[in-house]
């Protein structure tokens, strides 16, 4: 490897020092030191509002810290913007891509740095070469001609990081860049992750994903609360050691499950066609049956149909074709001559069905609304909550308190607005709302997203209460180890049809990631 | 240069400082309601009325002279400042209907520019069964038709909606026997003819008539929307020339008080439509000068600010209403009909707007008069800056009704006593809107910052807590 082959010689390609950030009574990060050495693939790992994100803006230029001090590759980092982080030698692969879909590879790459002709005339050859050079020396086999809406999401991601290259970065910071791919685009990252430490580029991984830190990094920054709560070669660590660390407490990675009481079906699904947002079919006769006391697991890569999928079964989106019987009441019927028939959400609720939808956000939270407003959202009609006129003030307290104390969520004030909480802990509300509903069906759609570890394990144990009492539970994820550790019966989503079904005991990452992709 | 700017604003600093104390011994909520609600109108006005001072300076015009001719001015005659208080209530009136009106349907997300339209037909629908002296043979058998039918409709569209098996809390049976029950005896009414109805029934037909009215012209791009996804503001500016149209016709010609009356107006309402007027119903409080055509409606519209805010903080539909105006999508989730909470939020706001014939009927014209009801109708655009200052909120929309009736009060009296131009007052209504939305958003995100932070701080306690139970290896 090219140990300390960086040009300025053994000065570290990153170094930060006494990072202090307070934003108006909260501390983002406190005396936060990273060091980076040139040449390493070095992880930031840490719970959401850890403060990764302050600190890569603040190296990025992007935000100015209180206190400290930012050198790249020894050199103070000097206007504190992003222009001068860039010109040092810094570049950002960000979680969400900034590409125009219309635009060849190569004009995405050279936007805003054009090589030209006469000063005037884009020189698309010029271009085109310097993006196979690039492409071929850290083996991303990238098309420069091809049009990025042609691309696949792996592809997209592997022009941005053509993209940083191109503008002469030798740090590389890539922000949860697995977020969107499959297990074997993964395997692809961590090839041109190699090959370009191989060619003494140096990168900095902003995760939250334990498996991948071990898999790839040399160095692991472990941050807690705006602190650096450890600081360790990944070869001398271990998974439950970083997640230690991460949380402050042990944490158990695999959920108890008692053994299964699979009843008889309660939601069928049958020949399911749905629309996307642009109109296109989405769900391609789709069908299934999710049987009482089981957990039944979509895998897939998120927007091969499983959101459309989920909103057609809580009423939220128009069928095509098809039906759905839930518990022996058909909630979507052919009707003749009508090409678009859906649920009504309301009727859904009333028949037992409970959501957790995909983004809470959108869907599941009033934001400005208070913690108890929102924990009886869909259920504010029942007469335990609202009289012939007025809502029932006091009833709406004492199960706001309830379920805030069942579920520990916090602050513990139920007067607070939803927004003023943290993720895990609105996530939390929509759980607690969808649970307290006794759902016979209860449709789980990344239940986890965005929550911390400790959340996250409170989550999946109350998943497996309510399949342990019979309910039926309907689990998408595009996390396959939440899929893997949750689910009794696994089906594989693939460009909007089911591709595979297997059971738990016969389902593996191999297995499933190949189904992921169509294969 | 920070330490320059310290320097500077020290006197302020020092000034504000047993605020500050204050205001940090309060409770974080009492901190927030105060940062969110209270402040940003105040420093908007504030900076507003700066602005004017500066732009009077600059047009050559000593504002502190003004302040104190205008000051002057106000106490001039025999009724002092009774005069003022007198006016500015009068003023306020409908600002308080109006304000209401966009505030209701701003909670639900919708933009009411139509509330002078409204207005309009409301009054006119007051005025004409004010001042009706009942129906002939054929009109009558057309009326007892058309009621008959919507009567059937009314019915059957409560029999579509009778509770369905597995779907709770759905039944919609009240809402079809209030219908009923409501369109019979209008039906009725109309039919025998409405002299042979007590004076006492009449005003409250009258004004139900023309909040009836309202509600229509108000539900119909409430429909629109629901329906065909149709921007309220557009409809509603148009159904504002509609009215206007509409009812300067109605009062030229077919309901137009006689062929010889020289302006366009209907004929007088019957004796018992006339609402008491303030002077003589606060009599024993403050003598009002006589002249002053503030009137009961004034109370009415207070018991409306409670009665909407009841409504929408305090019953169920209100919590939808103001579901669907925070987050559509999460509505729709819940169960929420977000196109049918649309339309009734728009035939709400509608109402809500039309009640203002009480005001303008029964207690200034007793009479639809075109030209006066015409300019009366600016009070809608009004209520938008009211709704506005008001935070959209009743309790607020009451305190920016005086506000803005004030301010309409402050532009005679400068026309009156200061050579300075009237419009000048308009403009700087202008630029209280134009600092109240800057002020708003500024003063929105601190609120965001402040509760992120305490959420963050309230995480942080929580960390004290795990930091003991399993201390940190580093």
């Amino acid at each position: 490897m090219t140990d300390g082959a960086a040009p300025s010689g053994s000065a570290p390609a990153v170094a930060m020092r006494g990072i202090t950030k307070v934003f108006p009574r909260v501390v983002a990060n406190r005396n936060v030191d990273l060091t980076v050495a040139a040449g390493e693939i070095h992880a930031v790992i840490g719970e959401n509002g850890a403060g990764k994100s302050t600190l890569m803006k603040i190296l990025y230029g992007l935000q100015t810290p209180d206190a400290g001090a930012v050198e790249l590759f020894g050199a103070p980092l000097r206007p504190h913007t992003p222009a001068a982080a860039i010109r040092a030698g810094l570049g950002m692969v960000h979680q969400h891509f900034m590409l125009i879909p219309p635009l060849t590879v190569a004009e995405n790459v050279v936007l805003g740095q054009e090589p030209t002709r006469l000063g005037l005339f884009l020189d698309r050859r010029a271009a085109a070469r310097k993006i196979e050079e690039l492409s071929q020396t850290y083996r991303l086999s990238i098309d420069p001609r091809a049009r990025v809406e042609t691309l696949s999401v792996g592809q997209e991601q592997r022009v941005e990081i053509v993209k940083v290259l191109y503008r002469g970065a030798r740090v590389l910071i890539l922000d949860e860049p697995t977020a969107v791919l499959t297990p074997p685009e993964v395997q692809e990252l961590y090839g041109i992750l190699r090959a370009l430490k191989a060619q003494g580029k140096t990168i900095l991984f902003i995760t939250h994903k334990l498996n991948e830190v071990m898999a790839i990094t040399d160095r692991v920054t472990v941050m807690r609360h705006g602190e650096v709560v450890g600081r360790v070669n990944t070869a001398e660590t271990s998974k439950s050691e970083l997640a230690r660390l991460m949380v402050g407490r042990p944490v158990l990675f695999e959920v108890e499950k008692p053994p299964q009481v699979r009843g008889g079906p309660v939601l069928r699904v049958a020949g399911l066609g749905a629309n996307g947002p642009r109109g296109l079919p989405a769900v391609r006769d789709v069908g299934f049956e999710l049987r009482a006391g089981e957990i039944l697991g979509i895998a897939g890569v998120e927007g091969n149909g499983q959101t459309e999928l989920i909103e057609v079964l809580a009423g939220l989106r128009p069928a095509t074709a098809g039906s759905v019987t839930l518990d022996g009441a058909e909630i979507l019927r052919p009707v003749p001559f009508r090409a678009q028939r859906r649920a009504d959400p309301g009727a859904l609720l009333g028949l037992g069905l409970g959501h957790i939808p995909e983004d809470r956000h959108k869907r599941g939270l009033v934001l400005d609304y208070s913690v108890a407003d929102n924990l009886v959202l869909g259920r504010h009609r029942r007469p335990e909550f609202t009289g012939a006129v007025l809502r029932r003030g006091r009833a709406l307290a004492v199960h706001a308190a309830e379920r805030v104390r069942a579920f520990d969520i916090r602050p513990p004030d139920p007067e607070l607005p939803a927004s003023a909480l943290s993720g895990g802990n609105q996530q939390k509300i929509v759980v607690a709302r969808e649970l307290a509903r006794e759902p016979r069906v209860l449709l789980a759609c990344q239940p986890t997203r965005g929550v911390d570890i400790g959340a996250i394990e409170f989550i999946h144990r109350r998943l497996i209460e309510e399949r342990s009492r019979g309910k039926a539970v309907l689990l998408v994820s595009a996390e396959l180890s939440e899929i893997l550790s949750l689910a009794d019966r696994i089906l594989v989503m693939y460009g909007g049809r089911i591709v595979g079904g297997v059971e738990r005991e016969f389902a593996d990452e191999v297995v499933l990631g190949r189904l992921m992709t169509g294969g | 240069m920070s330490a320059f700017l310290r320097l500077l604003s020290l006197p302020v600093r020092l000034l504000a400082y047993p605020f500050t104390r204050v205001f940090a011994a309060l409770p974080a909520r009492d901190q927030r309601l105060l940062l969110t609600r209270l402040l940003p109108p105040l420093c908007a006005v504030a900076c507003a009325f700066a602005c004017g001072a500066a732009g009077l300076a600059l047009m050559g015009y000593a504002p502190g002279q003004a302040v104190v001719d205008i000051w002057k001015g106000a106490q001039i005659g025999k009724w002092g400042f009774r005069d003022d208080f007198g006016k500015i209530l009068y003023n306020a009136t409908p600002l308080l209907f109006t304000g209401l009106a966009v505030a209701a349907a701003f909670r639900t997300g919708l933009f009411n520019i139509g509330a002078g339209g409204q207005m309009l037909v409301a009054c006119l629908a007051c005025a004409w069964v004010g001042a009706h002296r009942g129906v002939r043979g054929d009109v009558a058998v057309t009326i007892a038709v058309l009621g008959g039918l919507s009567a059937f409709a009314a019915a059957a569209w409560a029999g579509a909606h009778a509770p369905r098996p597995g779907v709770p809390g759905r039944s919609h049976l009240p809402a079809g026997v209030i219908a009923l029950s409501v369109l019979g005896p209008i039906v009725a009414t109309l039919v025998i003819g409405l002299d042979a109805l007590p004076g006492a029934f009449r005003l409250p037909l009258a004004v139900g008539a023309g909040i009836a009215a309202g509600a229509l012209w108000g539900a119909i791009p409430g429909l629109l929307k629901a329906w065909r996804g149709a921007h309220e503001v557009i409809i509603t500016i148009m159904m504002n020339f509609i009215a206007a149209a509409l009812t300067g016709y109605l009062a030229t010609y077919p309901l137009k008080e006689s062929a010889g009356a020289l302006i366009p107006q209907t004929a007088e309402v019957v004796e018992g439509m006339r609402i008491p007027r303030l002077p003589a119903l606060l009599a024993s409080v403050i003598e009002l000068p006589p002249y002053v055509q503030a009137n009961l409606s004034l109370g009415v519209g207070l018991a409306l600010a409670v009665a909407v805010w009841v409504f929408l903080w305090h019953t169920r539909w209100g919590y939808e209403l103001r579901a669907v105006g925070l987050n559509q999508s999460a509505a729709e989730y819940a169960g929420i009909r977000v196109g049918r909470s649309i339309f009734l939020a728009m035939a709400l706001s509608g109402a809500l707007a039309g009640a203002t014939c009480l005001d303008f009927v029964c207690g200034q014209k007793y009479r639809y008069m075109h030209d006066d009801a015409f300019a009366y109708a600016q009070n809608g655009f009004l209520g938008i800056a009211v709704a506005l200052l008001g935070h959209n909120h009743p309790g607020g929309v009451v305190v920016a009704a005086f506000f803005f009736g004030s301010l309409v009060h402050l532009g005679s009296l400068v026309d009156v006593n200061t050579t300075i131009p009237k419009d000048l007052v308009l403009v700087l209504q202008a630029v209280i809107i134009l600092f109240l939305i800057v002020g708003n958003e500024i003063f929105r995100r601190l609120a965001e910052r402040r509760a992120a932070a305490m959420a963050r701080l309230a995480r942080g306690s929580d960390t004290e807590v795990r930091r003991r139970a399993a201390p940190e290896v580093a």
